[in-house]
């Protein structure tokens, strides 16, 4: 059985758009409540900087793979004999 | 009084992230050395997948941690006491009460580290019913809880002697 992975990707694009999401309203209410101090403000950039370094290696790495490949779960009978 | 979170909280955010960000290397090692995994191309695209929505899962994690931790404040005026809490990523609570309206002010430091390091939390049960303030994890738990105690009183006394003037 064989699954095109192309649908791993598809399922990562959607975790993305999830967790920028999740990103936005977090950095939404540092930037609403809480940048009083430095650290807060330091963590924020913190943050946003290394969320895009491991956006920008995760593309890195997945720009090399050939995803109209398949990823295969289970042999069939012919493979298997 | 401006008040929040131990900075052990913040440690502890640290190590738990660090502790996770420790784990796809470990698996990395082990399937490079051990295991012909990732010498498929399609293996390899998925553990590739797989291990950066694991490591921007713990940064997210981590930061949603902070924000919770930096967000929580508790602030105590020789009028009243204002608490700010936010509950998650949707959900702010912020909540003030008189200090006449304070009944039972508890510190509670438990456990090791809190011994050590002075931390605990302090409960202030207010004249509601069922409302009480909560100072988690705060740094000098018990003088937080005995200086609150002397404001309340103070705060009590100048009133009375507010109502006797007004007589």
């Amino acid at each position: 059985m064989e699954i095109p992975l192309s649908i791993f990707l598809l399922a990562y694009l959607i975790y993305i758009a999830i967790f920028l999401f999740f990103s936005f309203f977090n950095l939404f209410h540092m930037m609403k409540y809480g940048f009083v101090s430095f650290w807060a403000w330091a963590i924020t950039v913190a943050y946003v900087v290394l969320t895009a370094l491991a956006l920008f290696v995760s593309y890195y790495y997945i720009a090399q793979v050939d995803w109209t490949e398949s990823f295969q779960i289970i042999a069939t009978q012919q493979e298997i004999y | 009084m401006f008040l929040r979170r131990h900075w052990i909280v913040l440690l502890k955010i640290v190590l738990v992230n660090i502790f996770l960000a420790c784990f796809p290397i470990i698996i990395y090692i082990g399937l490079q050395n051990y295991t012909g995994f990732l010498e498929q191309e399609a293996y390899k695209a998925f553990f590739t997948i797989l291990v950066s929505a694991f490591y921007l899962f713990v940064i997210l994690f981590a930061f949603s941690n902070f924000v919770d931790y930096y967000l929580d404040v508790w602030i105590v005026t020789n009028e009243r006491i204002i608490n700010i809490e936010q509950k998650g990523l949707f959900s702010r609570e912020i909540s003030e009460k008189e200090l006449g309206q304070m009944q039972d002010i508890t510190s509670d430091v438990d456990g090791f580290f809190a011994t050590v390091l002075n931390y605990g939390n302090v409960y202030i049960q207010t004249a509601a019913e069922k409302e009480r303030f909560v100072f988690k994890e705060i740094p000098f738990a018990d003088e937080v809880a005995r200086r609150i105690s002397n404001l309340v009183s103070e705060y009590q006394k100048l009133n009375k002697t507010i109502e006797i003037d007004k007589m």
